[in-house]
């Protein structure tokens, strides 16, 4: 393996264990801003050190275990989060350089993982022997097999797209979804995808106004509600994880990625690769953060939806939409060629 | 026209359950939903019987993968005829109530178009996709009543057994690609066979492959589940349920024995195997007292019958095939004209049939005549053909075991006659529809020879005589 | 050589999960652990199918099996509440000579399959031509290829089948009117 892989590997962990801690900073304050509140800002200046401190408190606490727990999965369920969470990040293209995964599957390997997140969830939700867990599992079972359809079916268009714009690459590869952008941002190209995308991302994601998995008014805590401690932190940081992979693959798969705008203008395909990657990562993650702002922005806004609402959007709204986008777009792309 | 021949048949189905399925979300055409999917199965038939008429010479089609006109479209048009005449004693129960929803008229109709291309296919993929289609539909009828108890029991039971039936013959055709590297039947069959026999993986392929399909086609040591499904299946629907599983396994298992070969002490096996399950079937029939039961048990003697034909060579796979579509008509009206009736089918509340309703007991006894085989009916040139190829085959301990079975088979089937023609007590009747069973059986009974003649006509014409290389 | 190695091995593993994973399937009391043995069992055979190439197989089978299939399956014994105590004992008889007739199959599976790798034909032997295999076997486009072209009818049949399933469900779960 070259030492770019490494260092790459080494560097993008580095920078999503960071973005996902101070998420839940920057939920806190952004939360406090839109109820026109202070937010934490005791520990280190401003408050910046209050991630830190959260971690160290969760580790000394007691992992407290009720006496129906099923102990295992209790203790696996966690870990499985993370490490799903973790999972997914591998597949994005960081610049035309630089880019970590290269198998043939591409976007199914990132399906693959983002399908098995359910287990840790529902898992957790059993394992404990609480009917609050209980329900949150149950609830979040059929929620993420509900919208894994439509997050497919705008995947899909995507793909289209790409094969129709890049015909020799191949489609599958997140790479050449990127470049494909390169003539248009898909956004703009595939709106309707983009919205099915974004809404079942949302709900993929569990976060408001999808997160009727904890809902706290219903479920107290859903299906973390008997974890505590560093186990619930797991639980905790895997959330925002999984917060800032959807915000950085809505920017690959509709954003153009690590395209800046007006690339050819500016002429970065002349620099030096140093620069080139500076410059596609960069662009990255500021699209990323701008989507994770949108998370927390959406969840501090708009109600949470009753559960017969949130299947009635997934089966009946968003699952026709989207067929009905992929149908569109094919006959489109039929008629152009 | 030729290249979709092969699916014209299917594509008609499919659209037109779809249509139906669609027009069913609608309150006000619901209640037309029956003679509607009765239209569309009986326009399948009409189809079908007219590309066999007009296109004697079957044509291969859609990339090769299946076959249309000749006799393919024949088989075809049996198949639909037994499912039509299925479909309009669903709609009796559908009427009278006691029954679920409408949605088993297109579900009917998917199953005809899966059943249709059955013999049609040329890849051994497209056969297994249609016959599992079939399976699925047909486990769904069976549980379709709400006052039968017995019947969700049976379907649970048909469920988990043909699933388990079916993973065997999936592992063998499996294990089949493995070896040879193609599922195209028309790869298959020039392939040089003899390189294989001895080698225990072939082996091994073979005989899942020979468990899957005994299970489909309910032989003896895989028979075990028929008495209860097929006895404890909806009434309206259990025929359907009989005959759709005889003709998906006879199908598959023709398909199977010409374009693949055996060796002959393996087919003797087979042969034997059938022997049994014949003495076994009329044997447990006879001890019934209830008459769904009795012809729950007799399908094991029917499927005896038939892998007695399929191994005997082209002649007998014919014969074989011609029989499943006599048995698949036979048995959906028998089943379909006694479910008719309120009461349970007990013999003894068959007593006085023969004076309070002599049409209805006409029919039911020409049914049960042609059951077993008597000979002015159909039923009678069907054994004959399967047991003249058997001898021609050189299977004479088997055949005539099968026949002594056979013999026996005409106690029981007779037994519920007696009963009917006994004088009794007034039972009342809810009013049959009769005109369709008594016309179609007598019809047939009347003119055998001359769609087995047809029939045999188009089989040569398909050059499925060829000799082997 | 190395990597004939460790593809071995790691066919070898991944075979012993699958096999490991539909053996606890079906043995252990508890229904959650036997479904996660079961969602072990299909990664075995992912595992399995990434190594002999067949990479699109191998992704399908973790996003469809072990990703849908049986999450419907967790849900539904999450859903009934089953604790190993309402699951009546396996009958003794039963359990004897169902291992008994399992170890003998088992047995002659793998006698047969051990002494066919030494007696299997050529291709040559058998086949009238042999055909190479297609560019990017195993991989997404030719699949696709195949899939709207010669296996047009079968893939399209399999939706019927599909159909099948869904309207068969409505059917049988339908309640009877309260007339």
């Amino acid at each position: 393996m070259p030492i770019v892989f490494w260092l790459t590997l080494g560097g993008l962990l580095a920078v999503f264990f960071t973005l996902a801690a101070y998420a839940t900073l920057a939920e806190r304050k952004i939360s406090a801003y839109i109820q026109d509140r202070v937010g934490p800002n005791r520990v280190g200046p401003k408050g910046l050190l209050q991630p830190l401190a959260d971690v160290l408190k969760l580790v000394f606490k007691e992992a407290f275990q009720p006496s129906s727990t099923y102990r295992l999965l209790q203790i696996a369920a966690p870990v499985l989060m993370v490490a799903l969470a973790m999972g997914a990040v591998a597949i994005l293209p960081l610049s035309p350089h630089l880019r970590l995964f290269d198998g043939s599957i591409g976007l199914l390997y990132l399906l693959g993982v983002l399908s098995m997140g359910v287990y840790g969830i529902s898992l957790a939700g059993w394992a404990t022997g609480s009917k609050y867990s209980l329900l949150g599992g149950l609830r979040s079972g059929a929620q993420m097999i509900s919208y894994e359809l439509a997050l497919g079916l705008a995947l899909l268009s995507v793909l289209l797209l790409t094969s129709f714009l890049l015909p020799d690459a191949n489609p599958l590869a997140p790479q050449a979804i990127v470049e494909a952008q390169r003539q248009g941002w898909f956004v703009f190209l595939n709106p309707i995808g983009f919205l099915v995308y974004v809404v079942a991302a949302f709900a993929e994601t569990n976060r408001a106004p999808f997160d009727l998995v904890e809902a706290e008014q219903e479920l107290v805590g859903g299906y973390h509600t008997e974890y505590s401690a560093i186990r619930f932190g797991a639980f905790f940081v895997a959330e925002y994880m999984n917060m800032i992979t959807a915000s950085a693959l809505i920017a690959t798969f509709f954003w153009g990625g690590y395209l800046g705008p007006f690339e050819s203008w500016v002429g970065v395909s002349g620099w030096p690769i140093v620069w080139q990657n500076v410059w596609g990562v960069s662009w990255l993650l500021l699209k990323t953060l701008f989507w994770a702002f949108v998370f927390i922005w959406v969840r501090w806004t708009l109600p949470r939806f009753r559960y017969d609402q949130l299947m009635r959007i997934g089966w009946k709204v968003l699952l026709p939409l989207g067929i009905a986008n992929l149908a569109t777009l094919a006959g489109i792309l039929l008629l152009i060629s | 026209m030729n290249n979709y021949m092969g699916i014209l048949s299917a594509g008609w189905l499919i659209i037109g359950g779809a249509l139906v399925l669609i027009a069913g979300t609608f309150q006000k055409v619901r209640r037309r939903i029956p003679e509607l999917s009765i239209a569309i199965g009986g326009g399948a038939t009409l189809l079908n019987g007219l590309l066999a008429w007009f296109y004697p010479l079957p044509k291969s089609g859609f990339f090769g993968m299946v076959w249309g006109g000749g006799i393919y479209s024949f088989l075809a048009a049996g198949v639909m005829l037994a499912i039509t005449v299925g479909l309009s004693f669903l709609w009796r129960s559908h009427r009278e109530g006691g029954y679920r929803g409408w949605e088993a008229f297109p579900l009917t109709l998917f199953i005809g178009a899966a059943l249709s291309t059955l013999p049609a296919s040329n890849h051994l993929l497209l056969s297994v996709v249609a016959l599992e289609t079939v399976s699925l539909g047909a486990y769904v009828l069976t549980g379709l009543s709400w006052e039968n108890r017995y019947a969700p029991e049976a379907a649970v039971k048909y469920f988990l057994l043909g699933a388990v039936g079916f993973a065997f013959l999936l592992l063998g055709i499996s294990y089949l690609y493995g070896l040879t590297g193609t599922l195209y039947l028309h790869h298959l069959w020039p392939m040089r066979w003899t390189a294989w026999h001895g080698n225990s993986l072939f082996a091994l392929a073979m005989v899942l492959i020979a468990i899957g399909i005994l299970f489909k086609l309910s032989i003896f040591p895989f028979h075990w589940w028929a008495p209860d499904v097929y006895g404890g299946a909806t009434p309206s629907s259990a025929g359907l349920v009989v005959a759709l599983g005889k003709l998906n396994a006879a199908f598959l298992a023709g398909v199977f024995l010409h374009y693949i070969h055996i060796p002959s002490d393996w087919l003797m096996g087979l042969a034997s195997i059938a022997a049994i399950s014949s003495l076994y079937g009329n044997l447990g029939a006879l001890g019934q007292t209830s008459i769904q039961r009795m012809l729950g048990y007799s399908s094991i003697a029917h499927g005896s019958y038939i892998l007695l034909g399929l191994v005997s060579g082209p002649e007998g796979r014919l014969q074989a095939w011609g029989y499943t579509l006599v048995y698949a008509l036979t048995s959906t009206l028998t089943f379909g004209l006694l479910s008719l009736r309120a009461e349970p089918m007990e013999y003894k509340s068959l007593r006085g049939l023969g004076y309070n309703q002599p049409g209805y007991a006409l029919a039911v006894a020409i049914c049960l005549a042609s059951l077993s085989g008597m000979p002015p009916l159909i039923g009678f040139f069907a054994k004959y053909g399967i047991f003249t190829a058997a001898f021609r085959a050189g299977y004479w301990l088997p055949s005539i075991v099968a026949l002594i079975g056979a013999l026996i088979g005409y106690f029981y089937y007779w037994r519920p006659i007696a009963w009917m023609y006994q004088a009794g007590e007034e039972i009342p009747i809810r009013m049959p529809a009769l005109a369709l069973s008594t016309g179609v059986l007598v019809g047939l009974g009347l003119l055998p020879m001359a769609l087995w003649g047809w029939l045999d006509y188009l089989y040569g014409l398909a050059g499925l005589f060829l000799p082997r290389p | 050589m190395f990597v004939v190695v460790l593809t071995i091995v790691s066919l070898s593993v991944c075979g012993a999960l699958a096999l490991i994973g539909g053996a606890l399937a079906v043995t252990l009391r508890d229904p959650i652990y036997a479904v996660l043995a079961l969602v072990k069992a299909m990664l075995g055979l992912a595992g399995i199918y990434f190594l002999l190439g067949a990479e699109y197989v191998g992704a399908i089978q973790v996003i469809v099996y072990a990703g849908a299939i049986l999450v419907t399956f967790l849900f539904v014994v999450m859903l009934v509440n089953l604790s190993p105590e309402d699951i009546p004992p396996f009958p003794r008889g039963i359990a004897l000579y169902g291992n008994l007739i399992l170890a003998v199959a088992w047995l002659l599976l793998l006698s047969t399959a051990l002494s066919a790798i030494l007696e299997i034909p050529a291709p040559e032997q058998v086949l009238l031509h042999v055909e190479p295999l297609p560019y990017l076997y195993g991989t997404l486009p030719p699949l696709g290829k195949a899939l709207f072209t010669a296996y047009a009818f079968p893939f399209e049949l399999l939706s019927v089948t599909l159909l099948i399933g869904i309207v068969g469900a409505s059917l049988l779960v339908q309640k009877r009117p309260s007339s």
